[in-house]
């Protein structure tokens, strides 16, 4: 079975280099699976879009 | 002292200048009013009631007519805004007990504007948590919505992304204003998403909203996202309506629930401006716009979520939201921001040859059915019209104001004008309001 690729609290909080909560077997909560299917399934509409490779992001946005 | 007389609440700031002026009233005894109606009505609605600096505020004011020192409409006229804009001096919690304590030393960018129009600030208001942040669909309450539309105040200002003031006020038959992204600085507004966020006026009137943008709008280096542009609310100088060329989607107005707004198309093509069929540019701007929200709104309470202090937070699906867009992939944040990029060209090829988009505030089929379907809108559009969900993502402004009333029939229309083009905007909703009556508050029956 594939592992859970999610990171952890704990993990982020250490990358991030802030306050970590203790390593516990409730620091993890269970996941948002309704906000995570909400996003993929934007990741998949966003995938439908044909961009041409040049297409850079919108970064400094200005109108 | 003079009596306030009750229809003075939902009166517009430029109406209440004039009495003001006219000195049917004084600033203090008006800030006293509506301090008091706070008091006595809405208690949930306010975060901070500011109750001796308005009143010292009000009294200045006083002093500065009674010399002839006009600054303006708004002068000695109250206002609110969101508690997710600081106030110096005063808790600015964010609509969240994570931030209870928080205080700043300095006024958010627009608060300082606007005291500097002599606006007196009589109250914040509370904020959606974190401004929203982590909501994948905004809320269709909102409390700064409700104290303009309840007569508490006669503006308010808050932080708007996403539709998230847009929608409430819609639906309360408000006049709101989204300014072109970059005009009015959100420095001392919580981010809630850095590429999105946008100064929301929520008022009674057109021409409130352009007094209004006229007194916050302007540079500011303190905001990475500010354009450096002012504004002149200038109608004078704006072309006439009859010369107006205006964009619209038919699918848009057909059925029972957008047959009231017909009415408003009716009334600008007699004014003699000319209609344009167009067809809204096919993307998922809900899509686009949920994505980038959503990792910037993480990126921005990295820290909360990893501390486990957004557990906090009322709501846990907002919550979960957050912790949602941290595990966002790179590559999706940023197909969203180049698929931003394609949905800002078409929409400033589409409105090139155009003075004005209008369009419905909700799609047809949201008020038709809550199944939804159909339609030019598409089901990616819950939220807001194609038109208005791309304006949002293109950084343009948006005005959204009355129809006519009507039962399940969509309330306001939004009009949509190119970058910086506001003038061209509250030219067409000033002449719809100065014609109809759709903008007053209904008697009772």
């Amino acid at each position: 079975m594939r592992k859970d690729s999610r990171i952890s609290r704990r993990s982020l909080a250490l990358i991030l280099g802030l306050p970590a909560l203790p390593a516990s077997g409730t620091a993890q909560q269970p996941g948002p699976v309704d906000q995570r299917q909400i996003l993929r399934q934007d990741a998949i509409e966003l995938a439908k879009v044909k961009l041409p490779r040049e297409c850079a992001p919108a970064f400094r946005f200005q109108p | 002292m003079a009596s306030i007389p009750p229809e003075v609440f939902h009166a517009t700031a430029v109406e209440l200048n004039q009495r003001l002026l006219r000195k049917d009233f004084t600033a203090a005894e008006l800030a006293r009013a509506f301090l008091e109606r706070m008091q006595s009505q809405g208690r949930q609605t306010w975060a901070l009631l500011l109750k001796d600096e308005s009143r010292q505020r009000a009294r200045d004011v006083d002093r500065e007519l009674k010399r002839d020192r006009i600054r303006g409409a708004l002068q000695g006229v109250p206002f609110c805004v969101e508690d997710s804009l600081s106030v110096a001096r005063h808790p600015t919690s964010w609509g969240s007990p994570i931030f209870a304590k928080q205080v700043f030393d300095t006024n958010a960018a627009v608060v300082d504007r606007l005291n500097k129009s002599g606006a007196v600030l009589t109250a914040k208001i509370k904020a959606r948590e974190l401004g929203g942040a982590g909501r994948l669909s905004p809320l269709r309450t909102c409390a700064a919505v409700e104290a303009v539309a309840n007569g508490l105040t006669p503006y308010a200002l808050g932080v708007e992304a996403g539709g998230s003031l847009l929608v409430p006020a819609s639906a309360h038959r408000l006049t709101i204003l989204k300014p072109t992204y970059g005009l009015v600085s959100r420095f001392g507004a919580v981010p809630v998403s850095w590429s999105l966020d946008r100064i929301g006026i929520i008022a009674r009137s057109a021409h409130d909203c352009g007094h209004i943008l006229h007194a916050v709008a302007g540079g500011d280096d303190r905001d990475a996202g500010s354009s450096g542009k002012s504004f002149h609310y200038a109608l004078q100088y704006v072309a006439p309506l009859s010369t107006f060329r205006i964009g619209f989607a038919p699918p848009d107005f057909e059925g029972a629930a957008a047959a009231p707004l017909r009415a408003v198309l009716d009334l600008l093509k007699r004014a003699g401006a000319t209609l344009v069929e167009v067809r809204p540019p096919d993307y998922p701007f809900e899509s686009a716009a949920r994505t980038i929200q959503a990792a910037e709104s993480s990126a921005a309470f990295a820290d909360l979520i990893a501390s486990g202090a957004i557990d906090q937070l009322s709501d846990r699906r907002q919550a979960d939201g957050l912790r949602s867009g941290l595990e966002l992939p790179a590559v999706q944040y940023l197909t969203a921001s180049r698929v931003r990029r394609q949905i800002q060209q078409a929409m400033n090829e589409l409105i090139a040859p155009l003075d004005l988009l209008i369009a419905p505030a909700h799609p047809v089929e949201q008020e038709d059915s809550p199944g939804g379907g159909g339609s030019s809108t598409s089901g990616r559009t819950r939220r807001m019209t194609a038109h208005a969900a791309a304006a949002d993502l293109a950084g343009l402004p948006v005005l959204a104001l009355p129809g006519p009333h009507g039962e399940h029939a969509i309330q306001c229309i939004c009009l949509i004008a190119k970058a910086n083009g506001e003038n061209t905007l509250l030219q067409a909703a000033h002449y719809v309001q100065s014609q109809e009556d759709w903008h007053k508050p209904q008697p009772p029956a």
